[in-house]
């Protein structure tokens, strides 16, 4: 006897439950399915947690880092730190329970194994099973951290994403194996709590393919705060020893170097959750790399069947999947929905903060535009000094030829919520002269945006402007001021 | 695959079509723009082209029924595209599916076939079939806006925007790979379209490909009211300057949404006789109920006056007959409107305040520099008002072929989208039924209309130098009704009186003439 739903989703996190709650309020009969937690790897594991330890590490780096203001650099409970992460993780996952429940869709906790193009089988936690049928299916699964040869998973030394989160104690030396997203930004803020951080990269910098001039400025804060980055070195394997591990990286010069660790974070990147899925069943297919492929309307190749989230493929975002599991509810319920985005916005959430949306000017320049850049350092920004926090850049690509934004990089602190107004601005289509004209308060950030619209327009006015052309070398521009409104 | 294919957007303005003729039954393979069936709106009668190569699945409506813009019409099977024989087998689709999509479709056919010729399904071709039925049928408008390119230039200082409106909206030959938001521009950069995400979703909604639709804002920004525009305005959208006010679409409901609904019961205090078997109730539908519409929504907006006057048609009755005794056996005989035409833009090109619309949303008037002539043409299934476009660029003999082109169409109901609406100034001509005087409603939102009347011979009492005399004439009545908002009484009357004057003085007329 299995029950039947309107609409069956498969994963419970940022993409799938968003799906389940706007079904719900649709008037479709919906079950989200999830094997672990409510809130997925962005909930339990990922965003949330991460950003309650980064902003503990920020707390603690900003008053050790305030000259002499304050005298000494305080010590780190991290029992407690990981018992209030804990409890914001708990708290946040029982309100998507209960919107779930308020929303009138159905949560069932198990694994879902596709047996055929319209019906499941739900592997709960004490060995039973239940079979679901539904007319349509939204896979929202997600994606897992790849492995690497040398560093099988351990308890003690070797962990994920995941479990770097739960450190406790804060590791004295962490090495992380990849310096992407993840290892930047754990790296940074267990390096604030008082790690020593190893970041071990593959390619020839950090957060490989960043903007130049946005990346600069974050290599350097990460110089200042003392972490070591290897660039375009392999970890090899390592040595247990008494109390942890030796890493032995192979360097660019072929030299290999032995380091001391206490836990090893790999964080090289994603691979689909799709393994024992049952795609085969359904008749879903998937590119080359396992990420299913689907349409503006996330349709899969089957027509019943859809896919939102990281399970989809990069770029690998909590809010990209709740967008496309906002837009698969409509679709659902017939509505003409589709992803329709101009800017996906991308963060780090380092010290300073990056945050970019819609085109780097490589991008605009390979692309064919007449490209105009405008730069506003933070130093000129009188908010910026007052709070400590100089280091950064606000960098605008615009269109020479009608002024139109094309792309918005920030480096700042909060960074991630300054780029909002840029998103809005290119969604709307808005010319570097709209943000220009736009009255922003003072003394704050968000002055910076305007400045930098105004910059590409040759008119800022706490800067020297200089003409800068896209694919033009590009140089850094001199404050005048070291502050607005001094 | 099957899919619905909805009833896309065939006219301005139009909600719903009645359908007339299926010209295919459940089974039957269809290939690629063959006609699926013939859809009555309240303008015209259109045919609905297939989207797509398939097996008809079912049909949607039975003949009589009603369908409405955006609801399905009929449901293809385009899997089967290369299987003609292929019986349809019913809920094809979702069963389909269960198999590896490559494989062909699971209908009992042979697989043969399927491999063969159809593609193996992908994201990508469906989303070509789906955006095919979603774009607005512009097959049965194809080419107006190229047709009257003049009144583009407001985009020609856009590149890429000028390209675009020379080819009025295909229907999405051109897959989209996943960057439907993407089009080509003079400097083979890829643009994208620059719209609110808001903007973006009702093109959704309307069925609209926003690549295509000239946008007014800043940089060439899309707004919405562009976007409803394209929607509201097939072919004849691209033809008329963007910044012009929405008539139709949008607003048109708005107003059909604020106007008295007509109750079937007569309100309280009015008796009626009590109802038999052989009264009838007679539903309003089609293009009636388009008439109903909107002579109710002019009947109660502009302020109707209407001026009549005679006009002394003997010199013209006679510069007629002479000149259609010279024709060439190629051309069609005169009739009096051409003439009456001619006279009428003479008049207006004095006083242009009678040539436009208003926007009474905007309070405002539209004067009009060109001359689109609305002719009302009565059919059996009401009175249709055809345009003949840039009335004043034709020659007499030119503006008498059309005038036939256009009734013959409106009478075998062949009608099509683009020689309907837009018009400046309309005449209603009621030949040798005529009588003497009408009150003609005016064709909202313009602001005047004439009014034809029968002529006939009459005395009429002639001053010369010898003294009065009574002539025999050939005379006719002229009906002007205008919008007493916009123009005084004296301006009305002095408008028909130079209309007069030169039918009056044929001589004058062709001296005026263009």
């Amino acid at each position: 006897m299995s029950e039947r739903y309107d609409v069956a989703v498969i994963g419970g996190g940022p993409g799938g439950y968003v799906a389940g709650i706007r079904l719900g309020q649709l008037g479709k009969k919906a079950v989200v399915i999830e094997r672990e937690h409510l809130g997925g790897v962005c909930l339990n594991w990922g965003c949330i947690p991460s950003k309650a330890i980064i902003h503990a590490a920020n707390v603690r780096s900003e008053v050790s880092g305030f000259g002499d203001v304050f005298s000494a650099t305080p010590d780190v409970n991290s029992n407690a730190l990981q018992a209030w992460k804990n409890g914001i993780v708990e708290r946040q996952r029982g309100g998507i329970a209960s919107l779930l429940k308020a929303n009138g869709c159905q949560h069932k906790r198990g694994e879902a194994n596709l047996t055929g193009a319209h019906s499941l089988v739900v592997r709960t936690g004490e060995g039973g099973t239940e079979s679901i049928e539904f007319e349509k299916l939204v896979i929202a699964t997600g994606a897992g951290v790849i492995e690497i040869p040398g560093f099988p998973f351990s308890e003690d030394v070797v962990g994920y994403a995941r479990d770097a989160v739960d450190y406790d104690p804060i590791p004295q030396n962490l090495v992380i194996i990849g310096g992407g997203v993840i290892g930047c930004e754990l790296g940074m803020a267990y390096r604030k709590l008082g790690a020593s951080v190893t970041i071990v990269e593959m390619m020839k910098s950090i957060l490989p393919g960043t903007d130049k001039d946005l990346l600069r400025p974050i290599e350097k804060s990460m110089k200042k705060h003392g972490i070591t980055m290897l660039t375009e070195a392999k970890a090899k394997g390592f040595q247990r020893v008494d109390g942890g591990a030796q890493v032995e990286i192979e360097l660019a010069s072929g030299e290999v170097q032995s380091l001391p660790a206490d836990r090893i974070l790999v964080a090289v990147g994603f691979r689909p959750n799709t393994a024992g899925l049952g795609l085969e069943a359904a008749g879903v297919e998937t590119d080359a790399r396992g990420w299913i492929t689907v349409d503006e309307q996330c349709r899969t190749n089957v027509d019943h069947i859809f896919a939102i989230g990281d399970v989809t493929g990069p770029p690998l975002l909590a809010h990209r999947a709740s967008h496309m599991g906002e837009v698969v509810a409509e679709v659902l319920a017939g509505k003409p929905a589709a992803v329709d985005v101009v800017a996906m916005p991308l963060g780090v959430f380092t010290d300073p903060e990056l945050a970019f949306a819609g085109l780097s000017e490589e991008a605009a320049i390979a692309s064919g535009y007449d490209v105009r850049t405008g730069l506003f350092p933070l130093a000129a920004l009188g908010r910026a000094a007052t709070m400590n926090a100089t280091d950064g850049v606000i960098k605008v690509v615009i269109d020479g030829t009608n002024d139109v934004i094309l792309g918005v990089g920030i480096v700042a602190a909060n960074a991630n919520d300054l780029i909002a107004e840029a998103c809005l601005a290119l969604e709307m289509g808005a010319l570097a002269e709209d943000v220009a004209l736009t009255v922003h308060a003072h003394p704050t950030l968000a002055e910076g945006l305007m400045e930098a619209a105004k910059a590409a327009r040759g008119e800022a006015v706490h800067i020297i402007n200089r003409p800068r052309r896209g694919a033009a070398p590009v140089k850094s521009t001199t404050p005048t001021a070291s502050s607005m409104h001094p | 695959m099957s899919f619905e294919f909805k009833l896309p957007e065939v006219g301005e303005g139009v909600v719903e079509g009645e359908i007339v003729k299926w010209l295919v039954s459940p089974g039957d393979f269809v290939t690629v723009e063959q006609p699926l069936v013939e859809v009555m709106t309240d303008k015209a009668t259109v045919v609905i082209p297939s989207p797509t190569a398939g097996v008809i699945v079912t049909r949607h409506g039975e003949e009589g029924d009603s369908v409405k813009v955006h609801a399905p019409l009929v449901t293809i099977d385009d899997s089967s595209a290369a299987s003609a024989k292929a019986p349809s087998p019913s809920g094809a689709g979702t069963g389909a599916s269960t198999g590896s999509p490559a494989s062909g479709p699971a209908a009992p056919s042979s697989g043969k076939s399927a491999e063969a010729k159809a593609p193996p399904k992908s994201p990508s071709a469906k989303a070509v079939a789906k955006a095919v039925a979603k774009a607005p049928a512009r097959k049965t408008v194809t080419g107006a806006a190229a047709a009257t390119p003049t009144v583009l230039g407001h985009s020609a200082s856009r590149v890429g925007t000028a390209a675009v409106a020379a080819t009025p909206v295909v229907p999405a030959h051109a897959p989209n790979n996943g960057s439907p938001r993407s089009r080509a521009s003079g400097g083979g950069v890829a643009e994208k379209v620059l719209a609110a995400p808001a903007t973006r979703r009702l093109a959704r909604e309307l069925g609209v490909d926003i690549t295509q639709v000239p946008g007014s804002g800043p940089a060439g920004r899309v707004t919405s009211d562009d976007v409803v525009r394209l929607s509201v305005l097939p072919g004849a959208a691209s033809a008329l300057p963007t910044p012009a006010p929405l008539y139709g679409g949008a607003v048109e409901h708005e107003a059909e949404a604020s106007l008295p609904r007509p109750s079937p019961v007569v309100g309280a205090g009015v008796s009626l006789a009590p109802f038999t078997d052989e009264d009838e109730i007679i539903p309003v539908r089609g293009l009636r109920k388009r008439i109903w519409e909107s002579m109710t929504q002019s009947a109660f907006t502009a302020a109707h006056f209407t001026f009549v006057e005679e006009c002394d048609a003997t010199d013209l009755v006679a510069l007629r007959a002479r000149l259609n005794a010279r024709l060439e056996a190629t051309e069609p005989k005169l009739t009096y409107l051409p003439f009456i035409i001619k006279a009428v833009i003479a008049a207006l090109r004095r006083f242009p305040m009678l040539n436009g619309h208003v926007d009474d949303e905007q309070r405002t008037f539209v004067r009009r520099s060109d001359f689109h002539i609305g002719i009302a043409v009565a059919s059996d299934r009401g009175l249709v008002v055809p345009v003949v476009r840039h009335a004043d660029r034709r020659s007499l003999v030119d503006l008498s072929r059309e005038i036939l082109r256009l009734s013959e169409a409106v009478r075998t109901s062949q009608i099509r989208s683009e020689d309907l609406g837009g018009s400046t100034f309309t005449i209603t001509s009621l030949g040798k039924d005529g009588g003497i005087l009408a009150t003609p409603i005016i064709n909202y939102p313009e602001v005047a209309i004439m009014g034809v009347h029968k002529l006939k011979k009459r005395p009429m009492v002639i001053e010369g130098p010898d003294g009065d005399q009574v002539s025999i004439r050939q005379v006719m009545n002229l009906s002007l009704s205008f919008d007493h908002r916009l123009i005084d009484g004296h301006v009305g009357a002095a408008f028909a009186n130079t209309a007069i004057a030169l039918l009056e003085q044929p001589d004058r007329l062709i001296m005026e003439m263009t």
